[in-house]
């Protein structure tokens, strides 16, 4: 009677650690094949310096600007918070995370791109935010995306289940000592440069589409919008360069969208700079594809950035 | 609700525990209402549907029994209709019309009367049968009509089997929802075994095959002929592990409570032949068909040629059964094709060298497979473009083993096709060891233990948990 009880306590029992042993030299792996963003995470989630720039974004925004040029240049010390595949949900949380942990930055730049607003995919990769699920403002988007975050921390072998087969294979990768970061890149306060190839040809990764707009994005702009206004923090609204408008003519509402950025911004008296409109977006070699700048491009980019961001550090903040 | 899911991870447990807490005069009640709530997780408005083939067949039941000379019949046949019916609206309802929007078209009298825009009710086709069952054994008089309408709902709603079977026989399941089940811890242990073992055929294998075989399937136009005979080939693994590992959970939830299911797959790939495929998979439906079509039919008792004729109605009926849709009737004639050529050159039966059998059972194997393209293929026209590809050695856009393109969310990489290599040789070796309920014989303990710790680390570590529903949840 008692020994087939015994046995099944005795499974999950030795199941559990085993899960627990693997899946702690599992993350090992994983932190250690994408140290860039492990070190970027951390520096999010537990960092505590006084930066007075940051920038929110998308890849976008972490292959564009480079720190150092614009702080060459205005004189600031700033930090780019871009994260690949980011939207507005994860834009929210990384903006809140951070005023959990540092001091208030002077000012934000937030550069949204068309699909920043879409928000059928919350994440692009929940599983990186698996290791800061004690921050609220992980947690509460974790929980907002039917992710279970107190069963994860409390059992945080359970994380292995959201983890698609690509993850598996970084965490073997990470543990030969292999990264994603190539040993030339540069990686400086956030910023990790794309390659230094030029366009060749059209971009074929593209596809023609209607980008959908969420509701809740625009509430959560609407919330970043506010948190800012509240903590005196000014906020300033970008569109990324983007090779000859390219992406916009590949969504069928992308005018449609850009002009709602537009009049959210009229309204809430912001600054909404289009950057896809800048002399740098027709020319080919500053871009690696239709929608990231290459290594000279970010160069060249970010020192237009500070020119550009200058006045508005020294400027006091209009009334509301 | 899924059973691969979080919300039945808590829902088993519970359930379970409060079985046998309870006294048991209540225990129905609490298994009709788990029952109804793991339905309801799909969509609550269906539990209508359920009620009115249970209601319509449980005073059929007693009508059949207190009817005498042709009443009987006609109590039978109201339920059937009413059986037939439902599944008539809600699954063939929009076949129908676009078949006869088209042919009506063709013949010079178009006409456009309108589609239904709905979801076809989860397990349709599993609890009608199965409420069907009931009513023609009262009527054949093999079994008693149930007077106790909750038993009797309990019967066509227990919830291990509700939504994909096995489609169970009034006569083995009733009589054990009045028997008193007590505690097994060795019960308990039996059907956790298999849970876990019908998950690990979902969740590693199933599920993570998926992958490549939508992708390739998705878009056979320019595919090369190895990537649809790869997409096929794992298909023909996918439904199985998807199907039979649902059966496993099913029995195995069933056994932990003190129920018996029926096995409903006994190793259909190593079958040697055709014949012996279908007394090997689906087994509860096989038998269905055979008992409440193919024998009334005649069976084999009425010559070669009404025997070839009988079996293709089952076959096709049972394709039909599948989904409204053209390419399954044409995967029943297919197997229906086979099985009628296979009785026509039917040997006398005698042991088979070794080297023989082998040959019979990957003979066999190629066979289902080719008829799985019908079956998985996205309308007759994919399935014209794969066999033209496959048979014309079609190299399209190269040859490809894995998906690096994703596929909704996820991709199929080279660590995806060698997981789902691995798991599949472990499933090969698993499979011909042991019994289809994976009892095992308890001599080797330690051996046992490893087994299940390894297969729940396994299951843990490299399940894909993105809550895919099951094939046969669409029948």
């Amino acid at each position: 009677m008692k020994k087939p009880l015994l046995r099944i306590v005795f499974v999950l029992l030795a199941a559990t650690v085993a899960a627990q042993g693997l899946f702690m030299l599992g993350s090992k792996g994983l932190q250690r094949y994408h140290h860039y963003r492990s070190h970027k995470f951390e520096m999010i989630f537990h960092g505590k310096h006084d930066h007075d720039l940051i920038f929110i974004g998308s890849s976008r925004t972490q292959s564009a600007i480079d720190p150092m040029q614009v702080d060459s240049i205005c004189g600031t010390d700033s930090y780019n918070l871009g994260v690949e595949g980011a939207n507005l949900a994860e834009f929210h949380l990384l903006f809140k995370a951070w005023l959990e942990n540092h001091p208030n930055p002077k000012m934000v730049l937030l550069t949204l791109d068309l699909s920043s607003f879409d928000l059928s995919r919350r994440f692009f990769n929940p599983v990186a935010y698996y290791p800061y699920l004690e921050s609220e403002a992980v947690s509460a988007a974790m929980s907002a995306d039917d992710r279970r975050p107190l069963l994860l921390r409390a059992l945080p072998f359970l994380q292995v289940a959201d983890y698609d087969d690509y993850t598996r294979s970084t965490c073997f990768k990470g543990l030969r000592g292999e990264t994603d970061v190539h040993p030339a890149a540069r990686v400086f306060q956030g910023f990790l440069n794309s390659d230094e190839k030029g366009m060749t040809g059209a971009d074929t990764n593209i596809r023609y589409t209607t980008i959908p707009v969420d509701e809740e994005a625009k509430k959560m702009l609407e919330e970043i919008i506010s948190t800012c206004r509240s903590r005196n923090i000014r906020l300033i609204l970008t569109y990324a360069p983007e090779y000859r408008e390219g992406w916009q003519k590949h969504a069928s509402n992308s005018a449609k969208i850009l002009e709602m950025i537009t009049k959210l911004a009229a309204k809430h008296k912001l600054p909404f700079l289009r950057h896809d409109q800048l002399d740098i977006c027709s020319d080919p070699a500053l871009f690696v594809n239709t929608g990231h700048l290459n290594k000279k491009g970010a160069a060249v980019y970010s020192r237009l950035l500070g020119e550009t961001l200058r006045p508005y550090l020294i400027a006091p903040r209009p009334a509301d | 609700m899924l059973f691969n899911s979080w919300s039945f991870l808590l829902f088993f447990p519970l359930v379970t525990a409060v079985y046998f807490l309870l006294p048991h005069r209540f225990r129905w009640i609490h298994l009709l209402a788990a029952s109804a709530l793991f339905y309801a997780a799909f969509i609550p408005a269906y539990l209508l549907i359920l009620a009115f083939t249970i209601g319509v067949d449980y005073f059929a039941g007693i009508w059949i029994e207190q009817a005498q000379g042709r009443k009987r019949k006609m109590f039978l046949l109201f339920s059937i209709v009413a059986n037939v019916g439902t599944l008539a609206v809600f699954k063939y309802y929009n076949f129908f019309i676009e078949n006869a929007n088209g042919l009506l078209e063709w013949l010079g009298y178009p006409v456009d009367w309108s589609l239904w825009n709905i979801i076809l009710p989860v397990g349709l086709s599993f609890h009608t049968f199965q409420a069907m069952s009931y009513t023609i054994e009262v009527y054949r008089g093999k079994q008693k009509a149930e007077r106790h309408p909750g038993i009797y709902a309990l019967y066509v709603m227990f919830y291990p089997q509700l939504v994909a079977g096995p489609i169970e026989r009034p006569q083995n399941l009733l009589p054990q929802f009045r028997r008193e089940h007590t505690f097994s811890s060795q019960r308990l242990a039996d059907g956790l075994r298999l849970m876990l073992w019908g998950l690990f055929k979902k969740v590693v294998i199933a599920d993570r095959l998926a992958v490549y075989v939508n992708a390739v399937y998705a878009d056979p136009q320019d595919a090369h002929y190895l990537n649809l005979l790869l997409a096929t080939f794992f298909f023909a693994i996918q439904i199985y592990c998807d199907f039979s590992g649902y059966s496993d959970m099913a029995i195995g939830a069933a056994k932990t409570m003190g129920f018996d299911l029926m096995t409903n797959f006994r190793r259909p790939y190593f079958a040697a032949g055709i014949a012996e495929f279908w007394s090997r998979w689906h087994i509860s439906l096989s038998t269905w068909f055979k008992d409440y079509l193919y024998i009334p039919l005649g069976g084999n008792r009425l010559g070669k040629a009404r025997t070839m004729l009988n079996l293709a109605i089952v076959f096709l009926v049972s394709g039909f059964w599948h989904g409204a849709k053209w390419t399954f009737v044409i995967w029943g004639a297919v197997h229906a094709f086979l099985l009628i050529s296979a009785s026509l050159f039917k040997e006398k039966k005698q042991e088979q060298p070794q080297a023989k059998q082998l040959v019979s059972i990957g003979w066999t194997f190629l066979l289902v497979c080719f008829a799985w393209i019908f079956f998985r293929a996205g309308s007759l026209a994919d399935a014209k473009i794969i066999l033209h590809h496959i048979f014309t050695m079609h190299e399209g856009a190269g040859f490809s083993a894995v998906v690096t393109e994703p596929v909704g969310r996820l991709e199929f990489g080279f660590t995806s096709l060698l997981i789902a290599l691995l798991a599949m040789l472990i499933l090969f070796r698993v499979e011909l060891r042991n019994k289809p309920d994976m009892e095992l014989i308890g001599k080797k303990p330690a051996a046992d233990f490893v087994f299940e710790t390894g297969l729940l680390l396994i299951v843990l570590l490299f399940g894909v948990f993105n809550q895919t529903s099951f094939i046969y949840f669409q029948f």
